[in-house]
């Protein structure tokens, strides 16, 4: 007993974050008291009317998704108080197979699935203990049961598992109550923003590229891109189309799988030619989902990494990003007004010589700005991030008289040793400047690669001074934790892909290398459902067979017995055939006439040695017709 | 039926006690050694003798006593004066039945010279093997009150007892005409043979041949399962003793004239077979009680 309330409280424990607080604790108590023993009726009949009417306070009716799951635990709990018999445990335990499912609801990741099985072969210990009692085993022997049954069940669950039927659409895909707050890119870009997000070691997404993957530094993964300037941070812009997209060269062709980021960005590499399906592609080039990405997504993309955007830019857009505000960054605006006039080529090349030949620092952690930030970053603190440099640079573009904006994405990534994967990161994530020029469209300048140009080539991790600024898991040194770290990601990606992800699609495929090309969801049900019928078929007449061959005289012995034991003789579980017999005489002599031949017969059947064919079959008759 | 006969005649000697006989000429069809515990003047002897008086076999007895010795039983080498040899005298062991009376009054040793012999079938002395006479049984007895010197046989020497039996008072009938004389109770030694050698070993081999199907010896492994497995149990049953149950159980089905071993069978001798290799740690409970209670037959 005290195996079940371990295990009742097991299967509850994942449920904390889901179930109001005094539920579990409710549960709890139910489960301490189970190990007492618990009898009294009335009680635990006013114990559930009072659950109900609690849940029901709660929620406010019985049958959504939290006041069901808040019901079952406590009526489970209650179960296991009030029983002590054999049935009861039993119910108990299967509650608990239906109550683990709930698990999922929180989250379908490797670690959950992995401790659903574990919490499966601890319920299937528990049965295998209560359907020997009265005889008590030990639990490891149990356990081993447990183990060899659900081997044997491990086929069948998998051949469920890939031919089952597919539902279109997201079944698993249940929404969450309430949002957590998921990091990435926001927005509005303001000093501090990307450098907070770069310390977040989670993934943004993964690449798999279908060539070959070009050079780290021309991985620039466009997000969103900013216009306004308030002289402190940037927001969006409102471009209005119209602008011109030529691109030469071989195309890139990749898929990305999303990490859920809750925003509508997409990403892809400078420049995605083609929208995925159920997103859009803004006149400013950024890909837009229709919806937020709650759910980790895998698109496939093409890009063109030589192009020419936006030579004929309206006339609307160019002014949007010239505009900075009035009376700010007067030394900034000294600086860019004395370069005005020349070509934009000769300005930029003023700029990044302006950044060349005074000592700035590329870090994670710049000192505070002052009033007229850009006047500040660029004359005395001349440290900061990616989105300093950035920012500082297009404000001195469009000061000089050169339209400018901001791109914000992520830039590189590295691969998993693994599974070859390309995987960005949320520490990938940059900031960089699209200056316009007359005849050539928008043109890209990363000021951070002249501040520190190991960023681009190598990644973060070089290129900051010291290792110190960064999370321990991201430091270069500990290559045993990132090992362990692309392991863990390569799991949980097969496992998205391949068990959480297997949808109708992925099932249509495995039907098309087996030779079903174009079976529709009736074909695969058709399928689905010969097989499993041949399968029980097979099993039930191997199960048949084997009664037939071996045990037909004991089941008509059993029969028999059963006839007696209505007739209020029951056979003692260590009395032989003539002893019964002899007892069933002396008690019933009537019956013991009748019954003479036939344990004549079964006795010569199950201990002696001759069997004529047919015997075994007279024999059951004999049982039968005996009244 | 030959082996009736025996059982009759042995019954007029010893009254009241058919079970108790049925179970010991059952032990001898089995070809084991038998084991009569009980206390003194119940008939111990007597049985053994009137046994070996209806089996017309060659019969000695050895009254074991604290300061025998191996030779006493197996014979010693003794120096020819005429020949100039030594010469091989053998002992009271080289006998088709012996009845070793009161083994426990004896050392160890002594001891383990007749249980060697019994389970060998052979003696060796001085170096040289020599063949015991076939069939060879022992008939012990042992008093298990009389505890003051003796060396009472430990488990491991019980275990080669095929049955050990106990004789019991006589019921009041048996011992009224006991008392009153006129039982017509014959003298041990006016018995004559019922039986001849060569008839008693086809018998043996009839027993043999009696069917033992494999829900039967489901029920003995069953049998034998239990007592390994359960904590009442100091130790459980040897593979020998599995192997004397069956064939116990064999002698005893041809005893009830029937061609095939029954449950009931197992049932009737387990109590003779296990009880003395069997230690239960449980108070007051027999071995074969809770055998018989808890193992159900399938």
């Amino acid at each position: 007993m005290n195996l079940l309330s371990l295990s009742v409280a097991l299967t509850l424990l994942p449920l904390y974050f889901q179930l109001p607080s005094w539920v579990l604790i409710a549960c709890l108590f139910l489960i301490a008291l189970s190990f007492k023993g618990f009898k009294n009726k009335w009680l635990l009949q006013f114990l559930a009317v009072a659950s109900a009417a609690g849940v029901f306070l709660q929620y406010g009716t019985l049958f959504s998704r939290e006041a069901g799951m808040s019901l079952l635990s406590l009526l489970v709990c209650l179960k296991l108080a009030e029983s002590g018999k054999k049935r009861d445990a039993c119910l108990v335990v299967m509650l608990c197979y239906f109550l683990i499912m709930t698990w999922l609801f929180d989250s379908q990741s490797i670690w959950v699935a992995f401790a659903m099985m574990l919490m499966i072969l601890l319920l299937t210990a528990n049965l295998v203990q209560i359907s020997n009692l009265p005889r008590r085993i030990a639990f490891l022997e149990s356990a081993g049961i447990a183990f060899r049954l659900l081997a044997h069940a491990a086929p069948i669950s998998l051949f469920l598992f890939l031919l089952f039927p597919r539902i279109p659409g997201p079944i698993w895909a249940l929404p969450k109550s309430s949002g957590h707050a998921l990091s990435g890119l926001s927005d509005r870009l303001s000093p501090g923003s990307i450098s907070d997000l770069v310390l977040s070691d989670s993934l943004a997404f993964r690449a798999n590229f279908a060539q070959e993957i070009p050079e780290r530094s021309r991985l620039y993964w466009r997000g969103p891109v900013f216009w306004d300037y308030d002289g402190k941070a940037w927001s969006r812009g409102k471009p209005i189309a119209g602008a011109s997209f030529h691109a030469s060269g071989n195309p890139v062709r990749y898929s990305v799988t999303m990490e859920p980021s809750r925003a509508n960005w997409l990403f892809g590499l400078d420049m995605p030619i083609a929208p995925p399906p159920g997103s859009m592609i803004t006149p400013d080039r950024e890909i837009v989902s229709a919806f937020p990405v709650k759910n980790r997504m895998r698109y496939d993309m093409i890009s063109i990494l030589n192009y020419e955007q936006g030579a004929n830019e309206p006339e609307r857009n160019l002014d949007e990003a010239l505009r900075i505000p009035q009376g700010i960054d007067p030394k900034a605006r000294a600086l860019a007004n004395s370069w005005k006039g020349e070509t934009a080529g000769q300005i930029v090349r003023h700029a990044i010589d302006f950044f060349r030949s005074h000592r700035f620092v590329y870090t994670l952690k710049p000192p505070m700005l002052e009033q007229d930030e850009v006047d500040d970053f660029l004359f005395r603190t001349r440290s900061g991030f990616c989105e300093h440099y950035a920012s500082s640079f297009a404000f001195l573009m469009r000061a000089a008289g050169i339209p400018a904006r901001i791109v914000t994405g992520y830039q590189g990534g590295e691969i998993n040793p693994l599974d070859r994967e390309w995987v960005v990161r949320q520490s990938d994530a940059h900031a960089w400047v699209e200056i316009w020029e007359e005849g050539r469209g928008w043109l890209r300048v990363d000021p951070t690669a002249i501040v520190a140009p190991t960023r681009i080539e190598s990644g973060l991790t070089a290129s900051l001074p010291g290792s110190s600024e960064l999370p321990l898991m991201m430091r270069r040194d500990s290559a045993w934790l990132r090992r362990l770290r692309f392991g863990y990601e390569a799991a949980s990606y097969a496992w998205s892909q391949w068990v959480t992800g297997f949808d109708e699609e992925k099932q249509r495929r495995l039907f098309d290398s087996l030779g079903m090309k174009n079976a529709t969801l009736r074909d695969i049900a058709a399928v689905f459902s010969i097989a499993l019928s041949l399968f029980f078929l097979a099993s039930t007449s191997l199960l048949l067979f084997r009664i037939r061959r071996k045990d037909r005289v004991e089941l008509s012995y059993l029969l028999f017995c059963k006839k007696m034991a209505k007739l209020g003789l029951e056979r003692r579980v260590s009395e032989g055939p003539l002893d019964y017999w002899k007892r069933i005489s002396s008690w019933n002599p009537e019956m013991a006439s009748k019954s003479a031949s036939f344990m004549k017969l079964y006795i010569e059947l199950r201990y002696g040695k001759n069997e004529k064919k047919g015997d075994a079959v007279r024999l059951y008759r004999m049982a039968k017709s005996l009244r | 039926m030959p082996v009736h006969p025996i059982i009759d005649q042995v019954g007029s000697v010893v009254l009241g006690k058919e079970r108790q006989i049925r179970l010991a000429v059952a032990c001898l069809l089995a070809r084991g050694h038998l084991l009569i515990e009980d206390l003194p003047g119940v008939g111990k002897t007597t049985l053994a003798h009137a046994l070996s008086s209806s089996l017309g076999l060659e019969f000695r007895r050895i009254q074991f006593t604290a300061d025998m010795l191996p030779a006493d039983v197996v014979g010693v080498s003794v120096y020819d004066r005429e020949t100039g040899e030594f010469k091989f005298h053998a002992g009271p062991i080289f006998a088709n039945l012996v009845l070793a009376d009161e083994i426990n009054r004896t050392t160890p040793k002594t001891q383990s010279a007749l249980l060697e012999a019994m389970e060998e079938g052979q003696v060796t002395v001085e170096g040289e093997t020599r063949p015991l006479p076939t069939p060879f049984f022992v008939i012990a007895t042992q008093n298990p009150n009389d505890q003051a010197g003796t060396f009472p046989l430990p488990e491991s020497q019980l275990d080669r007892f095929t049955m050990r039996i106990r004789l019991g008072y006589p019921d009041r009938d048996a011992e009224r005409l006991l008392l009153s004389g006129n039982s017509g109770k014959k003298s041990v030694h006016s018995l004559s043979p019922c039986i001849g050698r060569e008839e008693l070993l086809q018998l043996f081999e009839e027993v043999k041949k009696i069917h033992a199907s494999s829900a039967l010896l489901d029920y003995l492994q069953a049998i034998l399962q239990r007592s390994r497995s359960g904590s009442e149990f100091i130790n459980g049953l040897s593979p020998r003793a599995g192997l004397a149950l069956l064939a116990s159980a064999k002698a005893w089905a041809y005893l009830e004239e029937r061609s095939m071993v029954l449950p009931e069978d197992i049932q009737a001798v387990l109590p003779s077979v296990v009880d003395h290799r069997l230690v239960s740690a449980r108070e007051g409970l027999l071995p074969s009680d809770i055998l018989l209670e808890e193992v159900g037959i399938p």
